[in-house]
């Protein structure tokens, strides 16, 4: 009998690691990575969905694997959403940072092991965000209300604000991210089964009721309207975050002049957010 | 090695592909694998979005011709023959084109979404 043959394993996931190729050149902002991500995870769906012919499949195993497929896409999509937040809180840190001395950046606890890891980064937002998750709306707003405040002032506004938070106005759109949120930890840590915590959840936030003991089976159109919340939530985040950056700066400019080039800064930040925005009356260049 | 497929290729300015593409307004489509389209548009997406973009942009494309006895090498696209060109061998019968821009190495699909256009209807 053959049998498998010997094979040095522990090797071969090292080997996964040399298996690599180079990212194409792009615009390096948060919100076109995050479109360049959702988007193509969505195309994998649509590439398979268009060419896999269904005339000749196994019915039962199409439909299994389509569904695993799916919530797989679901969570990438989600995940996306994360990191475009993350890249976005670097690109404030790193704004800021330089030109601020308060107590804003104490929400973020790096451990020594993760500022030594980022030391080369030469970047002090990716070395106090890349390593938190930012998987919540209370973690999301917690972090940017301290690093967008004012000088010793009060926390910003809430990005994503619950029910008796404000700004008022973007209550509906932070209550179905936190559902998103809810869905992308059922299907990575219970493989998409709906767990009795999960549909309790799920059940106060939908405010219907959610069935437990279920396996979440999102179809293409679940997937296209996910995206297009969560592109658009994107946008209008960088459009919020980027605005009130750039406020914040013409306040640290004004205070006093010689902190900063005002163009230079203004240039930086408006090729990050990918819209013109303004310092102390100096208009960035896209 | 490059994985680019070799082909006799048509040459088409954006501004046309954008014009053509306006001449169908109920359709949608979905641009796979080219960095800069998909880092600037939600796909799947109605035509106005994508000839927008395609204008901003600007630059000329190369349409790959997947057609038997094909020999183009770069001639200029006669605009009413895209459909033609069109590779519709798939599950739903999408205009599907094979393209890249002017210069550059990746190619990238076009894709008509049928199912996005009957959903918005």
């Amino acid at each position: 009998m053959a049998g498998r043959p010997l094979t040095d394993l522990n090797q071969k996931v090292r080997d996964l690691l040399t298996h690599t190729v180079p990212l194409p050149h792009g615009v390096d902002a948060p919100i076109r990575n995050f479109e360049e991500r959702t988007n193509a995870c969505f195309n994998l769906v649509k590439y398979i969905d268009d060419h896999i012919s269904t005339q000749t499949v196994y019915q039962a195993s199409y439909d299994r694997h389509t569904s695993l497929l799916h919530r797989m896409v679901l969570v990438s999509i989600v995940e996306a959403f994360e990191r475009f937040i993350k890249e976005t809180a670097v690109v404030c840190v790193d704004a800021i940072a330089p030109v601020t001395i308060d107590n804003r950046f104490d929400q973020f606890s790096p451990t020594g092991g993760s500022l030594a890891a980022q030391f080369n980064a030469g970047s002090v937002g990716k070395a106090m965000c890349e390593s938190d998750t930012w998987l919540s709306n209370s973690a999301i707003n917690e972090r940017f209300r301290q690093v967008l405040k004012p000088r010793f002032g009060d926390p910003w506004e809430y990005l994503f604000p619950n029910e008796k938070q404000n700004p008022a106005q973007e209550r509906d759109r932070a209550s179905t991210l936190s559902i998103l949120w809810q869905v992308r930890h059922s299907i990575t840590h219970n493989t998409g089964v709906l767990t009795d915590s999960d549909a309790r959840r799920l059940t106060l936030m939908v405010k219907t009721k959610v069935t437990s003991g279920d396996l979440l089976n999102p179809n293409l159109f679940d997937l296209r309207y996910v995206k297009r919340f969560l592109v658009e939530t994107a946008h209008h985040t960088n459009t919020r975050i980027g605005q009130r950056l750039a406020v914040l700066l013409t306040e640290r400019h004004q205070d006093d002049p010689a902190l900063f080039d005002p163009q230079q800064l203004a240039n930086s930040i408006a090729g990050s957010f990918q819209q013109p925005l303004t310092i102390d009356g100096r208009a960035g260049i896209v | 090695m490059s994985k680019a497929l070799e082909l006799p290729y048509f040459t088409i300015r954006a501004d046309d592909l954008a014009n053509w593409l306006d001449d169908q307004p109920n359709a949608w489509w979905t641009v796979d694998g080219d960095p800069v389209l998909t880092s600037c548009v939600d796909f799947p997406c109605p035509t106005d979005e994508l000839s927008a973009e395609l204008r901003r942009i600007g630059k000329s494309l190369r349409m790959f011709d997947p057609r038997t006895g094909a020999t183009a090498h770069g001639d200029a696209v006669v605009i009413e023959l895209l459909n033609e060109m069109a590779d519709t061998d798939n599950n739903s019968g999408a205009r599907t084109f094979l393209l890249s821009w002017e210069g550059e190495d990746i190619q990238w699909l076009l894709v008509e979404d049928i199912d996005a256009a009957k959903e918005s209807a």
